[in-house]
């Protein structure tokens, strides 16, 4: 009897442990994720001269749903996700996305090394002297990327490498709507 | 083509394994010594099969075969050949494969070495042994390959993690591996056991040596990986509480209380069904382990990715805890221990109480680790449990911990009389209490401070006279005043005879060393500052003087060193020179930490930033003592050692003398 006690109680534990670890796989969120203030805030608007001499703004792509990645060639997450991003490109670029990549607190010449290596082929630029885009957006690490929507809105914000499924998942949204 | 062929092997073995299930399934059911034989050279196989396949990896590591997914994600035509053959388990993939590679090499060892002396339980045992093999590999043709190609192949590789590139991490995965993987055996010998269906003490005698040898890779696993955060990281620390940490230790802690409970059943026949349960835990928090370090649900320095292993684990843990409980329930009535009747004061109960504090432990290392889970599951809030939780509960649970260990050898089975109590306990606890009021008067530290060394020194006192006397041998007869030689060679056999006794004592005092280097941190001081080429900082007793930057060439790697002379009382004792590594077009540069090691204390200096200005920001820490918590280890494996040369008459002569005894 008594030990039948302990067999349930014992079960009831492991249930709940199990549970909470079903949980943990499933629906609780990224743990290395950590909460932006700038989720469902406008993005702050920025004009840069891209590696190749062309000026851009963030302004101009109003209407369509913008990636926008901070990057650097000193980083390692960033050679993981740059096949991913430029893969995502490739695809979504002609259905009407954007692509912004912002090489932070990096040299010329080592982003341009980086570029040519991984074939990295969108819109590409260096942050100013200063760092003010990197400083507007509160980048603390890169790579970190902002996924913005049609109206210039901020929907989503992932630190480390971005996943080709989050990038396919916001991106079928914004364009089919 | 070769990759391919290391694919195909590993094909082959989880179908060998398969058989082999089904084999000693088979042989058992028909009583069929042939099938259980076979059932043994398919392990002998599958061994080989994935030896093959690891070194096909190895191969393709060193050949720099980029279409494999996994070398080329963990490595670069750049990368040292030594760091490519260890480069294999750099990653989840690879290391999940030496994980089967050292599982299959154990269940080959014990298909062979037990098939006599514990004949009866060994295709039980065997047949669990293969279910678990049968789930790796199953993860390893699957979702966890480390040989899918990669398509288009790339030029380059993206390099390994240069925090891999460092001696203490070649050798300290392997070694957690050895103790993790390990601890698969002495569950498959209880749960062997319990299928078998007729239950004698054999289980527990191998059950208990195994367990030693998981201890002991455990144990050093743990100290290498201490070492490794220590000089590699830069932040003056060897443990943080992270939770991939953490799940190495809980297994250590309840295979620790084990250790000790199965010596109540040795001896008195009892506590039978809480040590099943002692190895069914150690076991799964192994797997549990691997769940945390691979599922990515928890935040950690171990960065492994969020991955679809995650909820194959889960359904595995969920299995193996289904199958070890259902199996306990049914055959709970052959575990009945004998009613035995102890005093309070008795050494049963001493390991009761330390098996109660380990779990203990265990749980709330458990606990911690969860936590975060549990916040956001509850109450939506992100948090994260840091040190003072895991210290502030750990403490004291330690401080009992550690006087059971001063104690309990003094107390006598069933009853401890009061004039042997007050003869061994006398001189230490009042020594030791008075020791603990002049701490308390003369240092400014915490309690915990004062209750952890005053335990310590009680115990230490304790374990050194037990030492002293086994040494010494028994007490010598009134007026002799020497031993001849008759006696002098009796006392060395006994001293032989009882080496498993003295590998526990030596054991202990290497807890008490470690226990040394713990306390030291409550002295430890760090700091950190700018300054220029030429100015000068005071630390401690030690004055830095910043000499010089230095740019160079090491390895792989381009290195900017701040030389920093180190003055103490007006001497100059030492050069330091920590650094920044950039490793070249790959990736973010790496600490390269410079440290002064005394046996009294470290000074340890890490660069945190080089700046544009010429000048440099860097941290030091005097961390006293710290170098007591590398000795340990020898103590730790010194005392394993001896433990495990001692073999019980039981299982010198197999099951055939255990019978004859009973």
């Amino acid at each position: 009897m008594n030990r039948k006690v302990y067999f349930l109680g014992g079960s009831i534990a492991i249930l709940g442990l199990l549970g909470l670890l079903l949980y943990g796989v499933f629906y609780a969120s990224n743990p290395k994720s950590i909460p932006s203030a700038l989720i469902d805030k406008k993005a702050s608007a920025f004009t840069v001269t891209t590696f190749d001499g062309k000026t851009i703004s963030l302004e101009e792509f109003k209407g369509k749903p913008v990636i926008l990645n901070f990057w650097a060639s000193w980083c390692v997450a960033c050679r993981k996700e740059a096949h991913i991003i430029e893969a995502a490109h490739q695809k979504y670029t002609p259905q009407g996305a954007v692509f912004i990549g912002i090489a932070i607190n990096d040299t010329r010449e080592d982003s341009l090394k980086f570029i040519r290596r991984y074939g990295k082929s969108y819109k590409l630029a260096p942050d100013d002297k200063v760092g003010n885009i990197s400083l507007n957006y509160g980048i603390t690490a890169v790579p970190e990327t902002f996924f913005i929507d049609k109206e210039g809105i901020i929907r989503y914000k992932t630190l480390g490498a971005v996943t080709a499924d989050s990038m396919e998942e916001f991106l079928e949204n914004q364009l089919r709507s | 083509m070769i990759v391919d062929i290391g694919y195909y092997a590993l094909l082959a073995a989880i179908t060998m394994t398969l058989y082999g299930i089904l084999a000693g399934t088979a042989g058992i059911l028909k009583n069929n010594g042939n099938l259980i034989q076979s059932s043994r050279y398919a392990v002998l196989s599958t061994f080989s099969l994935v030896a093959v396949s690891y070194f096909v990896l190895t191969y393709a590591f060193i050949t720099d075969d980029f279409s494999v997914d996994f070398v080329a994600g963990h490595s670069s035509t750049d990368l040292p050949l030594f760091y490519k053959i260890t480069g294999v388990w750099g990653g989840m993939e690879g290391s999940l494969l030496l994980w089967e590679f050292i599982l299959s090499l154990y269940i080959a060892i014990i298909a062979f070495r037990y098939h006599k002396s514990n004949k009866a339980i060994l295709p039980y045992a065997l047949i669990v042994l293969n279910l678990i093999s049968f789930f790796i590999l199953f993860m390893l043709i699957g979702w966890s390959n480390p040989l899918a190609r990669l398509i288009p192949t790339p030029l380059e590789g993206q390099g390994l993690n240069p925090l891999l590139q460092n001696l203490g991490m070649v050798i300290h995965p392997p070694l957690l591996y050895l103790g993790f993987v390990g601890v698969a055996v002495p569950y498959a010998f209880a749960m062997g056991s319990l299928l078998r269906g007729k239950i004698d003490n054999e289980w527990a005698l191998v059950t208990r040596r195994w367990t030693l040898v998981a201890w002991l890779f455990l144990t050093a696993g743990m100290g290498m990986g201490g070492q490794w955060a220590y000089v590699e990281l830069g932040w003056g620390g060897y443990w943080a509480w992270d939770p991939v940490e953490n799940s190495s230790l809980m297994p250590w802690l309840t295979a620790t209380a084990f250790l000790h409970s199965v010596i109540v059943q040795e001896k008195r026949d009892s506590l039978k069904i809480w040590n099943m349960l002692l190895v069914t835990a150690t076991f799964v928090l192994t797997i549990l382990g691997t769940f945390i370090t691979r599922s990515g649900v928890l935040n950690s320095v171990h960065a492994f990715a969020k991955s679809p292993i995650g909820p194959a684990f889960l359904i595995f843990i969920a299995l193996i805890l289904t199958f070890s409980l259902g199996l306990l329930f049914i055959r709970q009535d052959m575990l009945a221990s004998k009613k035995q009747e102890a005093g309070l004061i008795s050494r049963e109960n001493s390991f009761l109480l330390n098996n109660v504090l380990f779990v203990g432990m265990a749980f709330t290392v458990l606990y911690g680790t969860l936590f975060p889970l549990l916040a956001e599951g509850l109450a939506d809030k992100k948090l994260s449990i840091q040190a003072p939780f895991f210290n502030s509960i750990m403490a004291p649970l330690a401080i009992l911990t550690i006087f059971l260990m001063g104690t309990t050898q003094f107390l006598g089975w069933k009853r401890t009389s009061r004039k042997m109590l007050a003869k061994n306990m006398l001189i230490p606890s009042t020594t030791g209490i008075l020791f603990m009021i002049a701490g308390a008067m003369t240092l400014d530290v915490p309690w915990q401070f004062i209750f952890l060394a005053g335990m310590g020194y009680f115990a230490g006192y304790q374990v050194l006279m037990e030492l002293i006397r086994a040494v010494r041998g028994g007490k010598k007869s009134k007026g002799q005043a020497t031993q001849n030689e008759e006696q002098k060679q009796k006392r060395i056999k006994s001293l032989l005879r009882n080496r498993r006794k003295q590998g526990s004592a030596i054991i202990h005092l290497g807890v008490l060393v470690f226990l040394v280097g713990i306390l030291g941190n409550y002295f430890g001081h760090e700091s950190s500052f700018t300054f220029y080429p030429g100015d000068e900082k005071t630390v401690g007793d030690y004055t830095v003087q910043f000499e010089k930057l230095e740019e160079s060439k090491a390895r792989n790697a381009d290195l900017v060193t701040v030389k920093l002379n180190i003055f103490k009382e007006g001497q100059h004792i030492t050069t330091l020179n920590p650094a920044k590594a950039f490793y070249p077009t790959s990736t973010q540069p790496m600490t390269e930490v410079s440290i002064y090691r005394t046996l009294k204390e470290d000074l340890y200096t890490s660069v945190a930033t080089i700046n544009n200005d010429g000048s440099a920001t860097i941290n030091v820490y005097i961390n006293p003592m710290v170098n007591f918590i590398w000795v340990s280890s020898f103590f730790f494996i010194v005392g394993t050692l001896l433990c495990l040369s001692y073999k019980s008459p039981q299982l010198k002569s197999g099951a055939k003398a255990l019978k004859q005894e009973a």
